[in-house]
């Protein structure tokens, strides 16, 4: 079985509550390996290259919004001035920019087996509500979707991990170069895995 | 930043304050007591900590007293990068290095001509600068900045004495290894101090302008900011 690679960020809500090093610790302490870190404040072109810029991104999450604005008997076009899914989906990937660079953040390249499932296992829900205890947002984050919309802001949800294992190959390449992630055996690895 | 960098550094302590915060473009924060109370140190996680999976717990012992994480990098240098780091071209420096290790014999009774082949401090001192590098090459460092008030006493604290064997309990050396000077020597290696952390304000000005130079430092609100610097 081959390693894999996935990128954690930890969010300008994390960073400026002071749980850089307590979330980092959730990752070292299963056995994964931290081969690139680097603390800086998000680059604008990075960051929109990291989410997508297709309208199919746009409009799933354009719909996940106006879905839970018609739950909540809310007029999208009252916040966004249309109800238009793909027009919804670019506001909130500007909202994203705008929280990605509020404070620097912690941005790590992580590698193990089964990392992807182990690190979003870690993470738990993207939305902080719904994350269960023991997870790093069920235990350090607290947002909603309704509560994020009131606010016309992004969720805060204290850490972005990656999806797939193609998603880690890809956000590990963009937002580090191959001088900047290292290669090394940890300790207890020969214990872990002999 | 170029004409700044070549600037004499001001002496007195307040206006080596003022003027790193200046340098470093701080100057948004239009607050005295801000400017007074900022202080940098350097912290470097060293190669066996990073590979015991320990980088998360030091920064966050340097987080919770409220010191801002300012900037941080994961690096594997070369033998010179490391060796800058030091004054090593300074014989003085060797030779402190040198007597800090026949002491260290002394108290632990042991014979340092004996063991060491030479009781001749620059001598010993070239011979502990050699191992010190080869330490620090061990594998990749995590450098860190870390800003607050009193920030180089702060950090130095929390790490504690510079031999673990010595260190206070509840420092992150004592804590975390059992090394001394005794069981060092006789692995022919240096004590593992797992983490650096700058001696002095000038020596953490130093330190950072060397591991991150030209780097402009984002400054953020930590949400202990409020509270303790207004």
């Amino acid at each position: 079985m081959k390693k894999q690679k996935a990128l954690i960020i930890i969010k300008p809500d994390a960073v400026e509550r002071g749980l850089s090093g307590t979330i980092t610790k959730r990752f070292e302490r299963v056995g994964l390996t931290i081969i690139g870190l680097k603390f800086q404040k998000a680059n604008s072109a990075t960051v929109i290259a990291h989410y997508p810029s297709t309208d199919v991104w746009f409009e799933k999450v354009g719909q996940r919004t106006l879905k839970n604005y018609m739950a909540k008997g809310i007029d999208p076009k009252r916040v966004f001035k249309t109800d238009n899914a793909v027009a919804i989906g670019k506001q909130v990937k500007q909202w994203l920019v705008t929280y990605f660079q509020e404070s620097p953040v912690l941005i790590m390249a992580i590698e193990g087996y089964e990392c992807i499932e182990i690190i979003r296992k870690l993470s738990g829900n993207t939305i902080p509500v719904l994350a269960a205890p023991g997870t790093i947002r069920g235990d350090f984050s607290h947002d909603s979707i309704e509560l994020a919309n009131e606010a016309m802001r992004p969720m805060r949800n204290a850490i972005h991990a990656s999806d797939t294992i193609e998603d880690g190959e890809k956000e590990v390449a963009l937002w580090f170069t191959p001088e900047e992630l290292f290669s090394y055996e940890r300790a207890d690895e020969k214990i872990m895995f002999p | 930043m170029e004409n700044s960098q070549k600037k004499k550094l001001p002496k007195n302590y307040s206006e080596l304050l003022i003027h790193y915060n200046r340098y470093n473009g701080y100057n948004d924060y239009n607050n005295y007591t801000y400017y007074m109370n900022s202080e940098r140190t350097l912290i470097i996680i060293k190669p066996d900590a990073v590979k015991r999976g320990l980088i998360g717990t030091i920064i966050e012992t340097f987080e919770k007293p409220g010191l801002k994480l300012l900037a941080a990098k994961m690096v594997q240098p070369e033998a010179d990068v490391i060796k800058n780091h030091y004054p090593g071209n300074d014989p003085k420096w060797i030779t402190e290095i040198g007597n800090k290790t026949i002491a260290s014999f002394k108290q632990a009774g042991a014979d340092v001509q004996k063991i060491m082949g030479t009781a001749d401090p620059l001598k010993l001192g070239k011979h502990v600068y050699d191992r010190l590098i080869k330490y620090w090459q061990e594998g990749p460092i995590v450098v860190m900045v870390f800003e607050g008030p009193n920030a180089v006493v702060v950090a130095r604290k929390l790490r504690g004495h510079t031999v673990p064997a010595l260190a206070e309990p509840g420092t992150l050396h004592a804590a975390y290894s059992y090394d001394s000077s005794t069981l060092s020597f006789s692995l022919d290696r240096v004590v593992k101090t797992f983490i650096h952390a700058s001696g002095s304000i000038e020596e953490a000005e130093r330190e950072i302008h060397y591991w991150f130079k030209g780097v402009k430092f984002e400054n953020y609100k930590r949400e202990t900011d409020d509270l303790y610097l207004i």
